[in-house]
């Protein structure tokens, strides 16, 4: 069952590819790693730990790839930044100092997050199905 | 309506960088397939940054242009597609066709 699951999110879903620039998510994702993203619909649960894709809120044809930090419901800001309502997500960069994410631009509405960074298909030597780190660990990277 | 559709060619280290702009439709459909198909040679990029809306009409005309031009040994790619047009991509399947997207 796990494994239909799986190939079902694979296969019946809209997928990008997209390729990582900068060394926001160090370790977890090098400058140049290139990635399948997975759409997942905003009716789908973020959990804290996942990889995403999202547009930046200050700049919408650009795209982030970040770790879910939080998620909720509701009205949130965060200090001098922007905020949102309704379902939300906060996504953080692993490497906090090199990284423009929530700590900067507040949490961003869940339905903007495109995808599900599900699979890393080069470089070859590290190819494979992207760990969702654990909410704990994803709380202290963030 | 008003039909604004128009687009440019521009070559990019070697590969031909074709830029749509407005609302591809049944109107221009043809036009733009004709278009890319003639000017294969060499790699063709569609970029769609400043596309505002495509129909099914335009997809069939990015579709048969992207057969033929890769028939004739030569590479397709779409890039830059956002809001409606990229949400068009997603119904339809397609979106595995964009070029890989750098982010950040």
């Amino acid at each position: 069952v796990v494994a239909l699951g799986t190939i079902g999110v694979v296969l019946c879903r809209p997928v990008r590819r997209v390729v990582v620039e900068g060394d926001s998510m160090l370790p977890a994702l090098r400058h140049g790693d290139r990635l399948l993203v997975v759409r997942l619909p905003a009716f789908r649960r973020l959990r804290p730990g996942d990889v995403v894709a999202a547009p930046d809120p200050r700049e919408p044809r650009r795209l982030l790839a970040k770790r879910v930090a939080g998620a909720g419901t509701g009205t949130a800001t965060a200090p001098g930044a922007g905020g949102t309502a309704g379902r939300w997500v906060v996504l953080h960069g692993d490497n906090a100092g090199a990284s423009t994410d929530s700590r900067t631009f507040g949490p961003v509405a869940r339905r903007s997050v495109w995808g599900l960074a599900w699979y890393r298909y080069a470089p070859a030597d590290r190819a494979g199905r992207l760990r969702s780190a654990p909410a704990d660990r994803a709380g202290r990277l963030g | 309506v008003p039909n604004d559709f128009a687009f440019d060619v521009s070559d990019v280290a070697g590969d031909h960088v074709v830029s749509l702009h407005g609302q591809l439709d049944l109107v221009d459909a043809d036009r733009v397939r004709d278009a890319l198909i003639g000017i294969a040679g060499s790699t063709v990029v569609v970029d769609l940054a400043d596309l505002q809306f495509l129909d099914s009409s335009g997809i069939a005309g990015l579709l048969q242009a992207r057969k033929q031009i890769i028939e004739g040994g030569n590479g397709f790619q779409m890039r830059n597609a956002h809001g409606i047009v990229l949400r068009v991509l997603e119904v339809t399947g397609l979106t595995h066709l964009l070029a890989e997207e750098t982010t950040a």
